[in-house]
C-alpha cells in the first residue's frame, strides 16, 4: 500500500494530506531533539556545590557562622554537652533514663550515644572550621574581616580540640579539608601534639580576633574569649605562669566585670552581660535547648521552664548538696529541694532527687525552647584562673591571689565585690587555697560543665565519685566512640582507652 | 501456631480440584474452480492481510494480500479452512460461489487476548515474559479507595500490604519481594503510558510523626482502570531499565468503542464500616488492683488512694476515639463514538470517613480518553484526568494515647467540656487532642498525555506521546491544642509542586515473513524530566483560630522552608519479538537510561534481557493430549536497575544551616558542607532469573502457571561509615546485594459451566525467601530507625545471612521465682545485655495466597475473596505499654489479670508481676501474624432488563458486599496488617497504634442507560 492508495481510497485531497503531513513530521522534528544530554548534569537549585563556593566575602562570612552552628546539631549543646561533662562529675544524680545513667554511673559502653555524637560534633567544627582556615585566605576581601574570620574558626577550632584532649586524651589531629573518601583515617595524636596545636591557634586567634562584639556581631567570638581560653589551656597543663600572666590579660582589659547579683548572670533578659566571655547564643525560637526542663523539677507546674522534667538531678550525696552554705543566694539559685508551683501551692519534691534551677526560663513555651545562653566562659573563669595560677607559680596565694577568688564569694552572697566582707577568705596555705579555688569554682560553676574537668586534671577522677558510691568501673577518659574504631583504618580495637 | 499453614493452603487447593473432577464435564471439541474472495474482521469490518486459506484435505492453499484478498484454484464441492492468528479457525464450503467475503469472529480465547507489554501490546500465546493481567471486573469487586489495593491476593508474586487502614492511606507494595535496603522499594507504575514512581511528597516516613501516611495514588479513579498488568521478570521490566528492578504495574485505562453508541453508566454504593475489631481491657476496678499492686510490690506510695469500689468512672475509650463511619463512591461514564472519533468521559467522587474520630478521604476525579482517527495513517489518542483528592489524616499518636489511659479517666468534666487531665495524671486528653489536631493532605493532579500515532508502512508505525503529570500537594497542619505540655497550637502549610513531562518516540515494526516467521520490533527514545518545589511556612500565637487560613496573623513566625529539585531521565530502548513457527518465541529487550541522579563518572546504564519461550503443545508429539490446548516453557534472564538513590547524592553539597547572633538575636545563614562528593554513584543493579510454564487446557477452562525465580541485587545504595574525626558520618556508595528467590502458582478454572451455572475458581500462592548477602559495613549488620519511646530502641536489623529488616531482641524463658521475666542468656556470659540479642522473626511473609470464588447462577452471582499471608510477624509494640503489668502507667489488657502474683506464683503466667521493671525488647512483642481473611463476599442480581421490558436500561445490577466480615490470625492486635512505618523506612512490621481495620458492609447499584 502507498501513500497515493490512501489518498484515493479515502477520496481525500492529495495536497490537504500533505500538508497535515508536514506539519506533523515538523512537529517531531521539533520536539525530536528537545531533550538532550545537558540535562544530565544535575541542575542544583536549593543549595550551591563545594566547588561554586569560596568566592566572596559573603561566602567567607557565611561559612564562619556554619562553624557555629554544630553547637546546635543535634542534642550537643541543646543538652548532651552538659550531660557528658555533668553527670560523670560527683554532683548530678539520674534517677530513670538508662542513656543518662551510663555517664552517671561511669559504666558506659564505648557505643554511647551522646559520647558518640559529641565527638562527631566537634569534629563536624573542626571540619568546618578547617574549610574556613583553608579557603579564607585566598578570598579577596578586606584584611582586617577577613583576619577576624580566620581569628574566629581558630578560635572554635581550639576550643574543640581543648575538649577532645580532656575527654578523650591521644585523639585524631585533622587539619586540612576532606575532599572524598580517601583520607578519613588518621591516627590518634599524643596530647601534646594537640596542645600544641591549641596553643598555635589561640595565639594566632587572639591577635587576629576584635575585641568586642556589638550589634549584629553580639555572641561571636572575641580577643577575650581567645586568651581565657588559653589560659585555661595553660592551667589544664600546669603552665602556671602562662595561665595566670594571660588571665591577668584579660583582667586588666577592663573589658569584663562581675554582674552584681548571680541571678543576673543567667537571666534570659540581661544576655551577653559584662560577665560573659562566650556563651551559645539561644533565642528560643529559632534557637532553643531543653536546659530549664531537663533540670528542672515539677512538670508543668514548675515556674522556671516549660515542664520540669527532673532528667537530671542534684547527687544528695555532692559536696554541692552537703557543704553548700545554705544561706548563700549563689546556692539557693542553683540547687533546690522545694519550690512553690505555678499554681501557688509547693512542689512536693523526693528528697533524693534536689534538682538544679540554674536554667531559668519563665516563659519557655515548650520543653525545647528554652532561650538561656549558657555561658561557656565568663568573667569568674578568668578570676579562678589567675587565682589557683597565681597561688600555684607564686608558691602560695598572693593578695591579689586571694582578691580575685573573694570577689567571686562575694558576689555569691550579693555583697559588694569590691569591699572587703566577712566571707572572705584569708590565711591559707597554698594546698588549702588550692582547694579553696576548686571547690568555690564547683559551687560557681554548677551544671556548667567544668567540675569535670577539674577531677581530671587535679587526678581525682573517677576516684572521688567512687567514694560516693558510683560503680565508676571505667577508666579516667572517655571511650573513643566504637563508630570511629569501625571506621577508622588508622586506629585499632587495642587503641581504645583503657576501661572499655 | 498458625491457625491455617500452607498445609492447610494446598489441602483447599485440592479439595477445589477434587470437586472440579466430580461436578465438571469434559466438554471436548473440534473439479478446477478458480475462486476470489475478502477476509475480513468481524470487529470492524477491515480487511485481513496474512491470513491462511487452504482447501480442505490438500496442501493447496495461499495467504490473503494487503487488501485482505485471495485467489484459488479448487476442485469441485471443496471446503475451505481459513485461520488467522486471533480469530477462530472458519470452514466454509465453496459451493458453486466465484467470489467470497469471509468474516472471522475474534477469538475470545485467553490465548489471542492481548497484554499490555512496556512500550506495546503482545498477544499472550507469543509472550515470553512474566506478566500477569487483572481485569477492571476483578479490581473492581470490592470498594477500594486506590487501585494498587486492587493488586492484593490477585497476583502471584505481589505482596500488598495495605498497612494502615486509613482511608486513602499508603499501601506497600512488593513485587517478588524487597530489592533494596535505602533505595526506593516500591514498583514502577505506568499509567497510559506515563511512567510514575509513588513518591509522596508530603513527608511520611515514620511514625516519629504520628500521622498515618497518605498517598498520592489514590487521586486516581479506580473506576476508571480497564486493566492493570504486572511486569514480574527481567524480560517484561528490562524496557524500562533503571526503573525495572522493582517490577513495573502497567495501568489502562477505559476508552471508547463504536459499539458503545453513546452508553452512559452510573455506579454507586454505599458502604458502612464498623471497627472490626476491640481489644480487650481492663476495667477500672481492675486497673486499680493491678497499680495498688505494683505499688506495693515495688514499696511506694499507693497509686489509687480511693479505693477500687469508690471510683465510679469506667470510661471505654476505644469507643470514643473509634466510630462508625460510612463511605459512598460515585461515578458516572459516557462512552461510544464512531469508527474515526471515539470517547469515554467519567466522574468520580467517592467520599469516605474513617473509623478514628476526625478522619477520612474524599476524592474528585474528572476523565476524557479521546481517540481520533484523523485519516488511515494518523491517529490521535488524549487521555487525561484532573483529579483531586483531600485525606483527613488521623493522628494516630492520639489512638496510641487513648488506648493507653486510663478507664478511672474521664474526658469530659461535668459540664461536657474537655477535661484538663494532666493535673490527673501528667498526660494529654486523647479525644481533645484527636479532636481538635488536623492533618489534611489535599492532592491535586492533571495526569495526561497525548499519543499521536502515524503508520509510516504498512508494518511500521511511529508514535509520540507527550505526557504530563502534574501534582499540588498541600498539607495543612495544626498541632497541639488540647496538649498542655505543649498548650501554644502551631500551624503549618506545606505547598509541594510537581511537574512531570515526558517525550517518548517509539517506532514499531511488526512483520509475518511467510508462514513461519513473525517478527515484532520496537525502538524508541525517551525524555522524561522532573521539576520539583516545596514551601512551608508556620506560626503560633493567634488571637483567633485561623488555622493555616492567615498565617499573617501569627504573633511568633517560624522558620521558613522552600526547596527546589529536578531530575531527568534520558532512554533508548528496543525490543525484539520473534516468533519461529508459532512455536519458538525469542524476545531481546534492552534499554540505555542516563539519569541525572548518576555520578558523572557513570551516567548511563545498560540494561539487557533475553527470553526464550516454547509451546509445546505445536509439537506433533503433543497432538495425542488433545485436552491441552496450549503448554507453553518460558526462560528469561536479565538486568534491570533501580534508579530510586535519591537527589544530588554524587554531588558535594553546601547546605544552608541557622544560627543566632546579635542583640536582639537574630537568625544569621551559615553555608557549610553536607556531603562528600561520589562521582561513581550509580544505580542499583538487580539480576534476575525466571522459569515458567503456562498450562491451557479443557478449553480455557484450566489455566496454571507455575513460576521459579531467583533475583539477585548488587550494588546496593548503601551509606558507607566513615570516621567521624573526618566530620562526617558517611558517605553514598553502591555496595552490598540482597538476594530474593522464590515459587509461584496460579490456577484459574472454570469448574462448571452451563446455561444456568458457571462457577469459577481463581488461586494463586507465592513463596518468597529473601535474604541480605552482603553490606557496606564491617559489623556486617545495622540497626534500622529506633522505635520512639517508651521503646527507645530499634527492633529490625538489617544483617548479613537474614531477611531484611529482620526483628531483633531478647529470647524468654519463663519467669524467675519473683515473677519477672527471665531473659536467656545467650552468649552465657552472666549477664543480660545486648550481645545476648538474636533473631526473632521475619516482618515479611515467606508464603501470600489469594483464592478467589465466583458463582454465577443464572442472574445471581456470588463471589468471594479470601486472602492470606504466612510466616510473617509483627512487633506489637502497643504490647510493650498495654501488656507490662503497669511498669508504666498504662490501661492493660484483661488479660493481665492473669500475670504472676505472691497468690498464684505460676512461673508460666503470661504476664509477669506488677513491677517497675522495664520491659526488654524481646519475643513476647514479636507475634505470629499470619492471617487467613475473607477480604470480600460479594452477593449480586442481574436484573434482566430486556425481560422486564424497561426500554431506558441496557443493564443493571445490584448488590451486596461486605469486606473483611473474619481474618483468622494469632495475633492479638487490631490487625495483623499493620506497618507503622512508610516505605521508606528500614524498620518494619511495627505496630505501633496503627490505624484499625474495618468490617465494612456495602449496598451498591451499576446502571447503564441505553
Amino acid at each position: 500500500m502507498n501513500f497515493t492508495t490512501i489518498a484515493h481510497n479515502k477520496s481525500m485531497n492529495f495536497t490537504t494530506i500533505t500538508r497535515k503531513a508536514v506539519a506533523f513530521l515538523g512537529m517531531v522534528c521539533g520536539v525530536l531533539f528537545s531533550g538532550c544530554t545537558k540535562d544530565l548534569d544535575e541542575q542544583v537549585y536549593s543549595f550551591v556545590t563545594t566547588s561554586n563556593y569560596w568566592k566572596t566575602a559573603a561566602d567567607a562570612e557565611a561559612g564562619i557562622k556554619g562553624v557555629y552552628e554544630p553547637f546546635y546539631s543535634g542534642q550537643y549543646m541543646n543538652s548532651q554537652y552538659w550531660a557528658a561533662l555533668e553527670h560523670p562529675s560527683d554532683n548530678t544524680y539520674i534517677n530513670r533514663n538508662d542513656t543518662h545513667q551510663q555517664l552517671d554511673r561511669w559504666d558506659l559502653p564505648s557505643n554511647h550515644p551522646f559520647v558518640t555524637d559529641l565527638w562527631n560534633n566537634l569534629y563536624k567544627q573542626i571540619a568546618r572550621a578547617n574549610g574556613v582556615i583553608t579557603n579564607v585566605p585566598t578570598i579577596s576581601m578586606p584584611d582586617a574581616t577577613k583576619k577576624a574570620i580566620l581569628g574566629e574558626a581558630k578560635f572554635l577550632r581550639a576550643f574543640d580540640y581543648f575538649t577532645i584532649v580532656r575527654m578523650w586524651g591521644a585523639a585524631p589531629l585533622s587539619l586540612k579539608v576532606v575532599e572524598g573518601v580517601e583520607s578519613t583515617s588518621l591516627p590518634r595524636s599524643p596530647t601534646d601534639v594537640l596542645y600544641a596545636q591549641i596553643e598555635k591557634d589561640l595565639k594566632e586567634a587572639e591577635v587576629d580576633l576584635p575585641a568586642t562584639r556589638t550589634g549584629a556581631e553580639t555572641g561571636r567570638a572575641t580577643a577575650g574569649a581567645a586568651k581565657t581560653l588559653l589560659a585555661w589551656a595553660y592551667l589544664t597543663q600546669k603552665k602556671w605562669s602562662l595561665a595566670s600572666d594571660k588571665a591577668k590579660e584579660v583582667m586588666s582589659s577592663g573589658r569584663y566585670s562581675l554582674q552584681a547579683k548571680f541571678s543576673d548572670v543567667f537571666s534570659v533578659t540581661n544576655k551577653n552581660n559584662s560577665e560573659i566571655i562566650f556563651a551559645v547564643q539561644y533565642d528560643g525560637t529559632i534557637k532553643g535547648s531543653s536546659l530549664a526542663s531537663f533540670a528542672n523539677f515539677g512538670g508543668t507546674n514548675n515556674p522556671y521552664a516549660a515542664n520540669g522534667a527532673n532528667v537530671w538531678s542534684v547527687d544528695p550525696k555532692s559536696d554541692i548538696w552537703t557543704k553548700w552554705d545554705v544561706t548563700e543566694d549563689r546556692r539557693n539559685y542553683s540547687v533546690y529541694s522545694s519550690l512553690i508551683g505555678r499554681n501557688g501551692n509547693p512542689i512536693v519534691m523526693d528528697p533524693n532527687y534536689p534538682a538544679y534551677g540554674k536554667w531559668r526560663d519563665p516563659t519557655e513555651p515548650n520543653q525545647s525552647s528554652c532561650k538561656v545562653n549558657p555561658p561557656l566562659l565568663r568573667y569568674p573563669d578568668v578570676l579562678f584562673i589567675f587565682a589557683e595560677a597565681e597561688a600555684q607559680a607564686k608558691g602560695g596565694p598572693t593578695p591579689e591571689a586571694y582578691l580575685a577568688l573573694n570577689q567571686i564569694i562575694r558576689r555569691a552572697y550579693a555583697l559588694p565585690v569590691n569591699s572587703a566582707s566577712a566571707k572572705d577568705v584569708s590565711g591559707l596555705g597554698l594546698q588549702a587555697f588550692v582547694d579553696k579555688v576548686i571547690e568555690q569554682r564547683n559551687f560557681e560553676f554548677t551544671l556548667e560543665a567544668k567540675r569535670l574537668y577539674d577531677l581530671m586534671r587535679t587526678d581525682k577522677f573517677p576516684a572521688k565519685i567512687k567514694e560516693i558510691g558510683k560503680p565508676a568501673i571505667r577508666g579516667s577518659l572517655f571511650p573513643i566512640p566504637q563508630s570511629e574504631i569501625d571506621a577508622n583504618d588508622a586506629i585499632d580495637p587495642s587503641d581504645q582507652n583503657p576501661g572499655y | 501456631m498458625s491457625v491455617f499453614s500452607t498445609r492447610h493452603f494446598y489441602r483447599l487447593l485440592a479439595g477445589f480440584w477434587f470437586s472440579f473432577l466430580s461436578l465438571g464435564t469434559f466438554a471436548q471439541s473440534p473439479g478446477e474452480q478458480r475462486i476470489s474472495g475478502t477476509v475480513t474482521s468481524n470487529t470492524d469490518g477491515k480487511p485481513l492481510p496474512g491470513a491462511t486459506v487452504v482447501v480442505k484435505g490438500s496442501n493447496k492453499g495461499t495467504t490473503s494480500d494487503a487488501n485482505g484478498r485471495f485467489q484459488l484454484t479448487v476442485p469441485a464441492k471443496a471446503t475451505l479452512q481459513i485461520s488467522f492468528i486471533g480469530y477462530k479457525n472458519q470452514s466454509i464450503e465453496v459451493g458453486n460461489r466465484t467470489e467470497m467475503t469471509i468474516v472471522l469472529e475474534t477469538d475470545a480465547s485467553n490465548l489471542n487476548e492481548v497484554v499490555v507489554v512496556g512500550y506495546g501490546t503482545v498477544k499472550k500465546r507469543d509472550l515470553s515474559g512474566s506478566i500477569v493481567s487483572i481485569s477492571a471486573e476483578e479490581v473492581k469487586s470490592q470498594p477500594i479507595t486506590s487501585f494498587e489495593q486492587g493488586l492484593q491476593g490477585r497476583v502471584s508474586g505481589v505482596q500488598v500490604m495495605q498497612g494502615n487502614s486509613a482511608p486513602g492511606g499508603a499501601p506497600q507494595v512488593r513485587i517478588r519481594g524487597a530489592n533494596t535496603v535505602l533505595g526506593g522499594n516500591e514498583p514502577l507504575y505506568v499509567i497510559d503510558g506515563v511512567p510514575i514512581y509513588n513518591s509522596n511528597l508530603i513527608n511520611n516516613n515514620d511514625f516519629n510523626t504520628g500521622t498515618q501516611p497518605s498517598n498520592a495514588l489514590a487521586s486516581i479513579n479506580p473506576n476508571d482502570i480497564v486493566s492493570m498488568e504486572v511486569l514480574k521478570d527481567a524480560s517484561a521490566t528490562a524496557i524500562y531499565g533503571a526503573r525495572g528492578a522493582n517490577g513495573v504495574v502497567i495501568i489502562t485505562t477505559r476508552r471508547g468503542k463504536a459499539s458503545d453508541k453513546g452508553k452512559v453508566t452510573f455506579e454507586y454504593y454505599f458502604g458502612h464500616q464498623t471497627p472490626a475489631k476491640k481489644l480487650d481491657l481492663m476495667n477500672s476496678q481492675e486497673i486499680i488492683a493491678l497499680a495498688n499492686e505494683k505499688s506495693r510490690n515495688t514499696g511506694t506510695a499507693l497509686f489509687f488512694l480511693d479505693s477500687a469500689a469508690s471510683v465510679k468512672t469506667n470510661t471505654d475509650w476505644q469507643d470514643l476515639i473509634m466510630r462508625d463511619a460510612t463511605m459512598q463512591n460515585y461515578n458516572l461514564s459516557v462512552s461510544g463514538g464512531t469508527a474515526a472519533s471515539l470517547y469515554t468521559v467519567s466522574g468520580n467522587y467517592f467520599k469516605q470517613d474513617g473509623i478514628l474520630i476526625n478522619s477520612g478521604f474524599k476524592r474528585y476525579s474528572i476523565r476524557a480518553n479521546l481517540d481520533n482517527r484523523i485519516n488511515d495513517r494518523l491517529k490521535i489518542s488524549t487521555s487525561i484526568s484532573a483529579n483531586r483528592s483531600e485525606t483527613k489524616r488521623a493522628l494516630i499518636y492520639w489512638l496510641g494515647l487513648a488506648l493507653n489511659a486510663l478507664p478511672t479517666l474521664n474526658p469530659y468534666d461535668s459540664d461536657g467540656n474537655f477535661a484538663n487531665l494532666n493535673v490527673v495524671n501528667g498526660g494529654d486528653n486523647a479525644i481533645e487532642g484527636a479532636t481538635k489536631n488536623s492533618d489534611l493532605v489535599t492532592v491535586n493532579r492533571i495526569l495526561g498525555n497525548v499519543l499521536t500515532e502515524y503508520s509510516i508502512l504498512k508494518d511500521l508505525t511511529y508514535s509520540l506521546r507527550l505526557g504530563l503529570d502534574y501534582q499540588n500537594q498541600l498539607n495543612d497542619v495544626i498541632v497541639k491544642p488540647g496538649n498542655y505540655v505543649f498548650p501554644s497550637p502551631v500551624a503549618t502549610v506545606r505547598n509541594d509542586y510537581n511537574n512531570n513531562y515526558l517525550i517518548e518516540h517509539i517506532f514499531n515494526y511488526n512483520h509475518s515473513f511467510g508462514q513461519r516467521h513473525r517478527l515484532n520490533a520496537t525502538a524508541g527514545y525517551t525524555w522524561q524530566k522532573n521539576i520539583g518545589r516545596f514551601f512551608q511556612q508556620s506560626g503560633s500565637g493567634f488571637q483567633f483560630d485561623f488555622g493555616t487560613d492567615n498565617l499573617g496573623a501569627a504573633s511568633i513566625t517560624n522558620p521558613n522552608f522552600s526547596q527546589k529539585t529536578e531530575w531527568a531521565l534520558l532512554s533508548y530502548l528496543g525490543r525484539v519479538n520473534y516468533v519461529l513457527d508459532d512455536k519458538y518465541i525469542l524476545t531481546a529487550t534492552g534499554r540505555a537510561d542516563g539519569s541525572s541522579r548518576f555520578g558523572p563518572n557513570n551516567k548511563w546504564g545498560v540494561f539487557p534481557s533475553g527470553a526464550i519461550a516454547w509451546r509445546l503443545s505445536k509439537e506433533k508429539f503433543m497432538e495425542n493430549f488433545r485436552f491441552i490446548n496450549d503448554l507453553k516453557l518460558r526462560a528469561s534472564y536479565g538486568f534491570t536497575g533501580n534508579q530510586e538513590i535519591g537527589l544530588y547524592n554524587s554531588i558535594s553539597r553546601m547546605g544552608s544551616v541557622s544560627t543566632v547572633f546579635g542583640n536582639p538575636l537574630v537568625a544569621n545563614i551559615g553555608y557549610v558542607p553536607v556531603s562528600l562528593a561520589n562521582p561513581n554513584l550509580k544505580w542499583e543493579v538487580n539480576r534476575q532469573l525466571d522459569f515458567g510454564m503456562d498450562l491451557n487446557m479443557l478449553q480455557n477452562r484450566l489455566n496454571v502457571t507455575l513460576e521459579y525465580y531467583r533475583k539477585r541485587t548488587d550494588d546496593l545504595l548503601a551509606n558507607l561509615p566513615i570516621p567521624g574525626s573526618s566530620g562526617f558520618s558517611s558517605i553514598l556508595i553502591n555496595s552490598g546485594s540482597i538476594e530474593n528467590k522464590g515459587f509461584e502458582v496460579s490456577v484459574n478454572s472454570v469448574i462448571v459451566e452451563n446455561k444456568n451455572l458457571t462457577w469459577s475458581v481463581n488461586a494463586n500462592g507465592s513463596r518468597n525467601n529473601s535474604k541480605v548477602l552482603d553490606l557496606a559495613v564491617s559489623s556486617n549488620q545495622f540497626f534500622a530507625d529506633e522505635v520512639p519511646s517508651p521503646i527507645s530502641s530499634p527492633v529490625n536489623i538489617i544483617k548479613e545471612g537474614e531477611v531484611l529488616s529482620a526483628f531483633y531482641g531478647y529470647k524468654e524463658e519463663g519467669l524467675t521465682e519473683k515473677g519477672d521475666i527471665k531473659y536467656v542468656d545467650l552468649n552465657k556470659d552472666g549477664k543480660i545485655d545486648g550481645n545476648d540479642r538474636t533473631i526473632l522473626g521475619s516482618p515479611f511473609p515467606n508464603f501470600i495466597y489469594g483464592l478467589n470464588s465466583n458463582l454465577v447462577v443464572k442472574d445471581f452471582y456470588l463471589t468471594a475473596f479470601l486472602q492470606g499471608v504466612e510466616g510473617v510477624q509483627v512487633f506489637n509494640s502497643n504490647d510493650f505499654l498495654i501488656g507490662n503489668s503497669f511498669v508504666r502507667p498504662s490501661q492493660q489488657l484483661k488479660e493481665v489479670t492473669q500475670r504472676w502474683t505472691a497468690a498464684n506464683p505460676n512461673p508460666n503466667a503470661p504476664y509477669p508481676r506488677a513491677s517497675a521493671i522495664q520491659n526488654l525488647v524481646s519475643e513476647r512483642f514479636v507475634q505470629n501474624a499470619d492471617y487467613l481473611r475473607l477480604r470480600n463476599i460479594v452477593l449480586g442480581y442481574n436484573v434482566p432488563v430486556a425481560k422486564t421490558g424497561i426500554n431506558w436500561l441496557d443493564a443493571a445490577k445490584i448488590y451486596v458486599s461486605a469486606q473483611n466480615l473474619f481474618t483468622i490470625t494469632d495475633y492479638h492486635g487490631y490487625d495483623p496488617e499493620v506497618a507503622s512505618t512508610g516505605s521508606s523506612s528500614l524498620a518494619k512490621g511495627i505496630d505501633r497504634s496503627s490505624y484499625p481495620s474495618a468490617k465494612t458492609f456495602t449496598v451498591g447499584v451499576n446502571l447503564t442507560f441505553k
